[in-house]
């Protein structure tokens, strides 16, 4: 019984509701229940304003209470259609998101969050490819197209310049999708030109070529951006077996090695609190950038009679040593590190390049991986730091927006964790110093609170645990009723995406990736305008 | 275009239904069937009740038939029977004209004692169908048996109008809008329309 009714779009009409609770839509007789999804979107037709919203549950009702317990004989198919939208029927309830005025003077200031409710029977539609755009933008605004909305093929389109201002967030169980939707935001990113990326490429999915969930190979950043990328890479043999040469292979000193470091790898490294902060002392002791070398090289008698002179336990600072000669063992560790691998990564990102670190087998290994996040991170945001601070608010000379990517980031950022490390101190000072994240994660219930609420826009693919789904909406307005939503989510390529990006939560459908069409929209968009006003402001000065 | 057939005169009435005398014995119009009353001013009815019985009451009739053969036979030896019975049939009001509109509600005054009682045209029968917001009004009435009734008028209106596509299910439909909280009293309407 889908007739006209579908064909039009209109769903109903408001018949009960608060602002708190959600709006309750009664399904017309020839709308089927079971062509509403939660989580898509509607229009409703206000009498001074049209509202847009989203459905967050759905229900069945029947005008006679007594029915649930008796109910009519439904084999007859007349009886059943007769029934059917009069005595039983479909109920939505919708939270209105937006409210976009009707007058003219209000029409221009576009979407606004709604504070009110649209009045009784007020006309409930399904969302159109228009009012999708008046209320995401469109590409032609200079918005990324990231997918479209449930059910409908219009183009959903992300806010890159307030994407970038702020770190952001990609969550999702194993499997959901994430680092296909992470690759297109590095895309969008890329393309608008707003900010450089750092990739810690964990899997190394990013740089060269990654895979799909259906194991075809899919192009990386390399592959699409070409000149504008450059991969870095830990381990040669790896690039080499899957074909590529990567530009640049990355070493680091004894010297690059931190007491912070240490800090971050307790956990991994096993290791008690008194050994990690044993690392302090011998920096005190030795000295900066000295410390590490001249401590594992030290003789067991010599260690004993430091443990007095430092005055830490002999047994703690044994400890360390065994666990610190775990490091040594890493083949990208060396005595002394022939060139500044940190240095060069940095030059890349400050002349307006993208970098990928591709991990190649250290990726397997998570003390490597965040010993040289950490080691590197520190020092760009240090350079970041001190540029910025030159600068004094001369835009010409401040260093470029860096968005740096890390995968598996409850790592860095636990509670434990997120005071100490500087991935902690970039979530919370944010944009401060031009330098954001983009946080990609299955566990989101183990990063630190106060990250999370920092976090400005968050891509939330299927999640099952209630914690992690709690923790990712702790903040929204309206996160109650969006637990369903998230959890619903089909296991792939759906997302809830909220946040600064975005001017109300959306469920999307996520934007195909790996067919050659595909490619052709995702490549290099020529100069995009930020590099045209960029080059004209270096060329000219500041209009 | 129905032949319109005119049934008898009123006899009794009141704003909420009227009684017709038949001209003729056994000629009342079937059980749901639209009606109409006057000349200038139409009333419209449902006929919800129809008896046959001696004009005089206080005299029943009598059993003639023990020696005849068929029933037939009864009316034929004794031709005064079709003047001494009478056929009357009850109809309850349910809309006017006022000049060409219809209206499917109460008329403001009764139809006048002697009026003809006619059957109505296509077109007025197709009004009432279309719009059974009036059953609501028989539904809630005392009339004995009411449910039978409207599911007579509703058989009745798909009978004369069996070109109107989805009259059956647009009435089910009005039916279970007017009994939401009543689904058996429904089912069991719905039962006699199918």
């Amino acid at each position: 019984m889908t007739n006209s009714m579908e064909a039009t779009g209109k769903l109903g009409v408001v018949v009960t509701g608060s602002l708190a609770e959600g709006i309750k839509v009664r399904l017309d007789a020839g709308y089927s229940v079971e062509n509403v999804k939660v989580g898509s979107n509607v229009v409703i037709q206000g009498r001074d304003s049209r509202f847009f919203a989203v459905v967050t549950d759905i229900a069945l009702e029947s005008s006679d209470p007594t029915m649930q317990f008796n109910p009519p004989d439904v084999s007859d198919p007349f009886l059943r259609e007769a029934l059917a939208g009069t005595t039983v029927y479909g109920a939505v309830t919708v939270e209105p998101m937006l409210t976009i005025g009707l007058d003219p003077y209000s029409g221009n200031q576009g979407p606004l969050p709604a504070k009110t409710v649209p009045s009784h029977f007020s006309v409930v539609s399904e969302a159109r490819e228009e009012d999708i755009h008046s209320v995401f933008g469109s590409e032609a605004d200079g918005g990324f197209w990231i997918g479209s909305p449930l059910d409908m093929e219009a183009r959903l389109c992300l806010d890159v310049n307030e994407l970038v201002k702020r770190s952001n967030g990609v969550f999702g169980k194993s499997g959901t999708g994430k680092t296909f939707l992470t690759r297109l935001l590095l895309i969008g990113i890329l393309q608008s030109g707003r900010a450089s990326n750092l990739i810690f490429d964990m899997h190394n999915e990013y740089g060269w070529q990654g895979t799909s969930e259906s194991n075809h190979s899919v192009k990386g950043l390399k592959q699409l951006f070409n000149s504008k990328v450059s991969v870095f890479s830990m381990d040669m043999e790896s690039a080499k077996r899957r074909g590529f040469s990567p530009d640049h292979l990355v070493r680091f000193g004894y010297s690059d090695i931190e007491p912070e470091d240490i800090q971050l790898l307790r956990e991994t490294l096993d290791l008690t609190s008194v050994s990690a902060d044993a690392a302090y002392s011998l920096e005190a002791y030795f000295g900066n950038r000295t410390w590490f070398k001249e401590f594992v090289l030290l003789s067991t008698e010599s260690m004993n009679e430091l443990a007095g002179k430092i005055n830490v336990n002999g047994s703690a600072l044994a400890a360390l040593k065994r666990r610190l000669e775990r490091i040594m063992r890493f083949d990208f560790v060396t005595e002394n590190a022939v060139e500044d691998s940190a240095g060069m990564i940095i030059e890349r990102l400050n002349s307006g390049q993208h970098v990928v670190l591709e991990f190649g087998k250290h990726g397997n290994n998570p003390t490597a991986y965040m010993l040289v996040a950490n080691i590197l991170t520190r020092r760009i945001y240090d350079r970041y730091q001190r540029q910025k601070e030159a600068a004094m608010g001369d835009s010409l000379r401040e260093p470029p927006n860096l968005v740096i990517t890390i995968e598996e980031a409850h790592r860095f950022l636990s509670s434990s964790m997120a005071d100490q490390t500087i991935f902690g101190t970039i979530a919370r000072e944010m944009r401060k110093y031009n330098v954001t994240l983009l946080v990609v994660d299955q566990r989101p219930s183990d990063i630190d609170e106060e990250v999370m609420s920092q976090i400005g826009t968050k891509i939330a693919c299927l999640l099952d645990s209630g914690r992690d789904i709690d923790s990712v909406l702790s903040g929204v307005s309206g996160g109650r009723k969006l637990r369903g939503v998230l959890a619903r989510l089909e296991t792939r390529q759906q997302a809830l995406v909220f946040g600064h990006a975005v001017p109300m939560p959306v469920v999307i459908r996520t934007r195909e990736y790996g067919s050659a069409e595909s490619y052709a929209e995702l490549g290099p968009t020529g100069n995009s305008q930020a590099e045209i006003d960029k080059d004209i402001d270096v060329l000219f000065g500041p209009s | 275009m129905v032949t319109m057939a005119r049934f008898g005169e009123v006899v009794e009435s009141n704003t909420n239904e009227f009684v017709t005398q038949c001209y003729e014995l056994y000629s009342s119009p079937p059980l749901g069937s639209l009606v109409k009353v006057g000349e200038s001013e139409t009333i419209y009815g449902i006929v919800s009740y129809s008896s046959t019985a001696g004009l005089d009451t206080t005299r029943r009739p009598v059993a003639r038939g023990q020696s005849l053969e068929s029933e037939q036979e009864v009316y034929e030896r004794h031709p005064q029977l079709t003047r001494l019975l009478n056929t009357e049939f009850r109809s309850h009001i349910v809309g006017h004209a006022s000049g060409l509109e219809i209206n499917t509600f109460l008329s403001p005054i009764p139809p006048k004692i002697h009026s003809f009682v006619m059957s109505c045209d296509r077109e007025e029968i197709r009004t009432f169908a279309t719009s059974l917001d009036f059953l609501g009004s028989v539904l809630r009435s005392q009339i004995p048996q009411a449910d039978d009734v409207v599911a007579a008028f509703v058989r009745f209106a798909l009978a004369m109008l069996p070109d109107v596509e989805g009259l059956k299910l647009d009435a089910a439909r009005q039916l279970a809008s007017l009994l939401g909280s009543e689904t058996h009293r429904l089912e069991s309407i719905l039962r006699r329309i199918r």
